[in-house]
């Protein structure tokens, strides 16, 4: 099977009535049969509303089940879903939707607001109960049952999936896959771990990302297993949790490191519970701590297995066996694809050797939406460039160093510094600005921003974070602004923002 | 299934604060070094000020249960809009648990 939406189709015809989206909150669960008829029918109401096969779909939804609905609706009528994140500022997102161009943004009660005030060309629509003034709505529960249509033709290899990420250079990134690409990764995916229709994933990552969609929900989907879908990980998450993970008899679910911390500074306070049915946890988007790793797995008895993989791969290309015997310190063995370490010529190295990881295999993007440059820059000969620093082992497991492109990640969260710069520069009073991520116990990396104040210029460092508040998403906003009379540069008149960290030092 | 951290290593904040724990002000006090100490700076308004975000607010509600024995299960991100409404929340509790014992 070659489309996404057929995949799952396969699962409603087999298995009609089982549970393939349970909300964690108590919300009714959605059966496969449900799902896919609400999505065949939320397809022909976005036509109704003027959509046409490959126009792009934008999902502006947060983690529910009516996300499903929409995103599955689209690539039914052969569109090509856009899932955003409904968090971002309203000056990003506007950047986002006038790079995409969607014909339709699918809004819920909590994101219309914010769609209407971003004021984009495409027709805003509404998925979810609740009336919402003036937004055409499609309810799921009081939509008609009828069987539904075959999906739309469209070519395993075309644009289908459109993810948006920050570029080095400020401007959005869209990353193009494919039904052929997302099947691609979600099948090894599901090799590796061995899942089975038995399986109950949770997912408490944001959906419109790649490790939280694909990897941690399509792929539960993709077998026929059942998906347990939380909001994404907060104080009320972490307070119900391990209850809902019992409760829910989840078979494994992923991280990223900051949440594994925070499990372990949880399970300081409560005795950690044992879940029975618990297989694994798998953690990705940041390097983690073998200590980290080691202290997971004593303390809640269930092993914890080290991913690796990017945007532009459809997330994850290395994956951790579930060993004891496993090399902790790798993130994971290359699996679907190809791995290897390059040196600045572009040399492939022996193995051990450390150089700029390249992946290739058939989950790499197609390309980036509308730049071409970039796209020829970054995939050269069917390899696509990380900008990670590390080597690939003799027997295929990957070591992550450190990285060559200047991105911070914070929570698992990608910041690109020149995104923040750029707000920064548009204070009034700032001449110059560079971001850095400084290390955090807790998030991996906290952002912060040394800055040099025009001649004459007043501004203090609450203006300035109330500044970035107003144009950045919170987890982009600096927390720390050093004010400096100049900042020293090379002689090609750059910054090493390596160097500026130490300004932060007390 | 509950375990105090801080009875666990030997001590218990709540009694430590229990003594103290009328007077709000030696509570605003504490929680205002603890807000310090996490989120690198204090102000009035913890949230509108940017101080914190979702992440952090789990982080201190756990340092909260931590420093003052009081369980993180019942304070919200609502109790952490403003250092007064934190306080007065974390206030109530050692209150209640006081007043319980």
């Amino acid at each position: 099977m070659s489309h996404l939406f057929s995949t799952i189709a396969h699962h409603a015809q087999h298995t009609p009535g089982k549970s393939c989206i349970v909300p964690a909150n108590g919300r009714p669960a959605l059966t496969y049969d449900t799902l896919i008829r609400q999505a065949a029918l939320f397809g022909r109401f976005l036509a109704a509303n003027g959509c046409r096969p490959e126009d792009k779909v934008a999902i502006m939804t947060h983690n529910t089940c009516e996300f499903f609905v929409a995103l599955l609706g689209a690539l039914h009528q052969g569109m090509v879903a856009v899932p955003v994140d409904a968090n971002l500022a309203v000056t990003e997102l506007q950047r986002i939707f006038a790079h995409a161009e969607p014909s339709a943004i699918v809004v819920d009660q909590s994101s219309a607001q914010k769609a209407a005030q971003v004021g984009t060309a495409g027709a805003l629509v509404a998925v979810g109960a609740g009336a919402l003034e003036g937004i055409p709505v499609f309810d799921p529960a009081a939509a008609v049952e009828t069987p539904p249509a075959p999906p739309q033709p469209r070519g395993s290899g075309q644009l289908t999936l459109l993810l948006y990420t920050s570029g080095t250079t400020g401007a959005p990134k869209g990353v193009m896959h494919s039904h052929a690409t997302i099947l691609a990764r979600v099948k090894s995916i599901t090799e590796w771990f061995s899942l089975s229709s038995a399986d109950r994933a949770f997912c408490m990552l944001p959906t419109h990302f790649g490790h939280g969609l694909i990897c941690n929900c399509l792929s539960a989907l993709f077998h026929g297993g059942t998906l347990v879908l939380s909001s994404p990980f907060d104080l009320n998450v972490v307070k119900a949790l391990w209850e809902s993970v019992e409760r829910n008899e989840v078979t494994w679910f992923s991280t990223v490191p900051t949440i594994v911390r925070m499990l372990l500074q949880l399970a300081e306070l409560r005795r950690p519970p044992r879940p029975p049915r618990l297989r694994f946890v798998t953690c990705a988007s940041a390097p983690l701590r073998v200590a980290e790793v080691e202290q997971f797995e004593r303390t809640f008895g269930v092993p914890l297995l080290n991913c690796y993989g990017i945007t532009e791969t459809a997330s994850w290309t290395a994956f951790s066996p579930n060993s004891p015997d496993r090399d902790k310190s790798s993130v994971g063995t290359q699996f679907g694809c190809e791995i290897r370490a390059v040196d600045p010529a572009g040399n492939a190295l022996p193995p051990g050797e450390h150089g700029e990881l390249q992946i290739r295999g058939p989950s790499v993007m197609l390309g980036y939406y509308h730049d071409r440059e970039l796209t020829s820059k970054i995939l050269q000969d069917g390899w696509f460039c990380t900008g990670d620093y590390g080597d690939v082992d003799a027997n295929g497991r990957v070591h992550l160093l450190s990285r060559l492109k200047e991105v911070i990640i914070r929570a698992g969260l990608n910041v690109y510094p020149t995104d923040v710069d750029t707000v920064l520069l548009a204070h009034p009073a700032l001449a110059e600005a560079y971001t850095v991520g400084l290390p955090n116990e807790m998030l991996g990396e906290s952002v912060a921003a040394v800055v040099v104040r025009k001649p004459g210029a007043h501004a203090s460092e609450r203006e300035i974070l109330q500044h970035c508040r107003g144009a950045l998403a919170p987890y982009k906003c600096p927390e720390r602004i050093c004010f400096v009379d100049s900042v020293q540069k090379n002689s090609r008149g750059k910054v090493n923002r390596g160097n500026l960290r130490s300004l932060f030092a007390n | 299934m509950r375990r105090d951290a801080a009875t666990r290593m030997g001590r218990s904040p709540r009694r430590e604060y229990m003594q103290d724990s009328r007077d709000i002000a030696v509570v605003r006090e504490r929680i205002s070094m603890i807000v310090r100490n996490r989120l690198g700076a204090v102000e009035e308004e913890l949230v509108g000020a940017g101080l914190l975000d979702s992440l952090k607010a789990i982080s201190l509600a756990l340092t909260l249960e931590k420093e003052f024995g009081v369980s993180f299960e019942e304070i919200s991100v609502e109790d952490m809009v403003t250092l007064t409404s934190l306080t007065r929340k974390v206030h109530s509790i050692l209150m209640r648990s006081d007043w319980r014992s």
